[in-house]
């Protein structure tokens, strides 16, 4: 391609013509009078301009690869603004491209894209212009500190280029002033157009690899830890979807299994041997302990263990749930007070060996649909199970362990897989909940004052489910009892009174002000405010009020006529109006 | 001891969870607004409470780590006291 390069006159006749033309908000219109503008003052010597440039890149690259960017560009010119216009020049900048004077043959590729290139030369010209009329100094002062910026970037680099090219080819027939003034400009211009984006652009690159990371290791975390509370919820919640469970099935195996990626090399075997057993798990909750079945899982783990990465993630906490679940027998096992669930990944793996010694291996390998039903006939057997494991873990820990251990890691390593790839997206509800058990972990080992193991927060938590449990069945026996559906203060209240907290001593109120920071407290307690309003109202003096206003309302009418209601709608809006108070 | 004190007091009640619970477990239930920080409050005492058993029962062992033993035991205790 033959560039036609104008020279220093030229151009900057150009300029000023294009200058004196519309603004630059219309590229297109830009685009047709620079082509004018071009054809007029056409004017080329390949020689002369190389001459003029002092960077030598190597040009007939720079010209096919602007070329071909150049015909992009122009979808853009009809488009963009000159910002994403300097943009795409800097991208492509190459001392060619900067100045690239036109043949004005529009029908042609060629001319188009060197039409394409004056016309940002005009744009790019063009912009600087106004800017200089601006006063310089403060603009050299900011802009010099984003040149500095710049610097670090490859495009910053060209742009440089060509700026130094425009410079160049500006500058020397100029006078050394305007020259600088104008390249100045020029730089400082394009510098103030650039710095968003470049340095908007290496966040963003960066954004998505940190997501990654954080996912998979808030996973692990998460999976360890909130099961317990998953486990006790499956056991009320049979009406509860059976994805629940079968959520909480694949988030165990997942963690487990991705544990296992982290410690050990043979992965697959005890992945496989994992899913086998885990698969068994839940039927094993009927206490039976064949050690056929599980030699049937063994070659369905093989499988298992590499095609459930593919599978999707169809439910976390249920698997979430037997993971906790094996992990806390493991630990109570073992008593571990290593990282937890590297922990118990190990043990588990130690379990499942010692198992697999045990049992023959066979090389079946079963679909991924048949573990997923089986998947969905455990999820809908974990809340026996649950209940079984959780009425039994307070008696007997340990004799459960080496059961329950053998298993849950099939089913673990089941959902571990499926889970795997849909990483973010169960995340969220999971998170919630993993955060506020943690926070009540926390809050037992600041009052306990002493350092708490991490098997005994497994403990912890299923303390707190039981205890969860039993308050809601009461809240709702004193809510029926008082005819109501719905739970009010009072039934707290006389909850805490039952239970010995609040005495004629200590009313409920001071423990609120005790325990409770500031915010909460506000809430609850009902304070007088300014108005005649008592915030926050309490029922009952809400339908105190809600009859004084009626009363209220009707006053100007006699007595005798103050029967009558006052439209609803009437009477409504005046009590909204107070409520809001 | 102080920073975990701030730590643990200066967090907020968890609200959508415990709210999320409570309905997870009793749908036909309606709850006030203000009801699940009294529930939060409800918790933090049973906590303290089974925090002090913990301790004591940690303490008659000999012990300076709670272990889960000890929560297992003290836990049989307060939850039957907290029944209601």
């Amino acid at each position: 391609m033959a560039f036609l390069y104008e020279n220093e006159g030229t151009t900057r006749t150009l300029l000023h013509q294009v200058l004196e033309m519309h603004p630059l908000s219309s590229p297109i219109s830009t685009n047709n009078r620079s082509r004018s503008c071009t054809e007029s003052l056409f004017a080329s010597s390949d020689t002369t301009l190389r001459k003029r440039k002092k960077t030598a890149p190597v040009q007939p690259k720079d010209t096919g690869g602007t070329d071909q960017h150049f015909v992009e560009h122009y979808d853009l010119l009809e488009k963009g603004t000159p910002r994403i216009l300097l943009k795409k020049i800097l991208q492509t900048a190459s001392e060619d491209s900067v100045l690239v004077p036109v043949l004005m043959n529009s029908q042609e590729p060629v001319p188009v894209e060197l039409q394409e290139e004056s016309k940002w030369n005009s744009l790019e010209l063009q912009l600087p212009e106004p800017e200089p009329s601006a006063s310089l100094a403060p603009e050299l002062l900011i802009h010099s500190r984003r040149k500095r910026c710049l610097r670090v970037s490859e495009f910053e680099q060209e742009v440089d280029q060509g700026l130094a090219v425009s410079s160049d080819l500006t500058g020397e027939k100029r006078a050394s002033a305007n020259k600088s003034s104008m390249s100045r400009s020029f730089n400082l211009t394009l510098a103030t157009v650039i710095p968003p984006e470049s340095v908007e652009r290496p966040g963003l690159a960066r954004r998505p690899q940190i997501r990654k990371k954080v996912d998979m290791e808030a996973f692990e975390h998460g999976l360890k830890d909130i099961p317990l509370t998953l486990l006790s919820d499956r056991c009320s919640n049979h009406s509860t979807t059976p994805v629940d469970g079968a959520r909480s099935f694949q988030s165990s195996p997942y963690s487990l299994r991705f544990r296992k990626s982290l410690t050990k090399d043979q992965q697959p075997r005890a992945t496989t041997y994992q899913a086998n057993q885990r698969k068994k798990g839940p039927r094993r909750a009927i206490k039976s302990w064949p050690k056929s079945p599980l030699q049937n899982q063994p070659p369905s783990a093989n499988s298992m263990s590499i095609r459930r990465q593919a599978r999707p993630w169809t439910g976390r906490p249920s698997q979430n749930s037997y993971l906790s679940a094996y992990s806390v027998l493991a630990t109570s096992n073992i008593s571990r007070e290593a990282v937890a669930k590297s922990d118990v990944v190990y043990q588990g793996e130690e379990e499942e060996e010692r198992l697999m010694v045990d049992q023959a291996e066979e090389s079946e390998e079963d679909t991924e649909t048949p573990q997923r039903a089986v998947v969905s006939e455990l999820s809908m057997k974990t809340p026996e199970f649950l209940q079984a494991k959780r009425h039994r873990s307070f008696s007997q820990p340990a004799s459960l362990a080496p059961p329950n251990i053998v298993l849950l890691p099939s089913k673990l390593t089941q959902a571990k897989c499926a889970p795997k790839r849909c990483a973010t997206g169960p995340r969220q509800p999971r998170d919630p909940d993993k955060a506020s058990l943690d926070h009540y972990c926390k809050v037992f080992s600041y009052y306990a004052k002493m350092p708490v193991e991490k098997s005994a927060s497994k403990t912890l938590v299923k303390c707190l489910d039981q205890y969860f449990r039993t308050l809601c069945d009461d809240l709702e026996t004193f809510a029926h009892h008082a005819g109501r559906k719905t739970v009010l203060l009072d039934d707290l209240e006389l909850l805490m009174r039952r239970q010995g907290l609040v005495t004629d001593e200590v009313s409920l109120y001071v423990l609120v002000e005790r325990h409770l920071p500031l915010e909460y407290r506000r809430l609850l307690i009902p304070c007088a405010a300014s108005g005649n309003s008592v915030f926050p109202a309490g029922a009952h003096k809400a339908k105190e009020r809600d009859r004084k206003e009626k009363q209220r309302y009707w006053s100007w009418l006699p007595r005798s006529e103050q029967a009558p209601f006052p439209p609803m709608w009437i009477w409504m809006e005046k009590i909204s109006q107070k409520r809001t108070l | 001891m102080a920073a975990a004190a701030a730590r643990v007091l200066k967090r907020k009640a968890p609200r959508g969870f415990l709210k999320r619970l409570i309905k997870r477990q009793k749908p036909q239930l309606h709850f006030r607004s203000g009801l699940d920080l009294l529930v939060h409050l409800n918790c933090l005492l049973f906590l303290h409470r089974l925090a002090e058993e913990t301790r004591m029962q940690a303490f008659q062992n000999k012990s300076k780590i709670i272990k889960e033993k000890h929560i297992c035991s003290a836990a049989k205790v307060i939850l039957k006291k907290s029944r209601g």
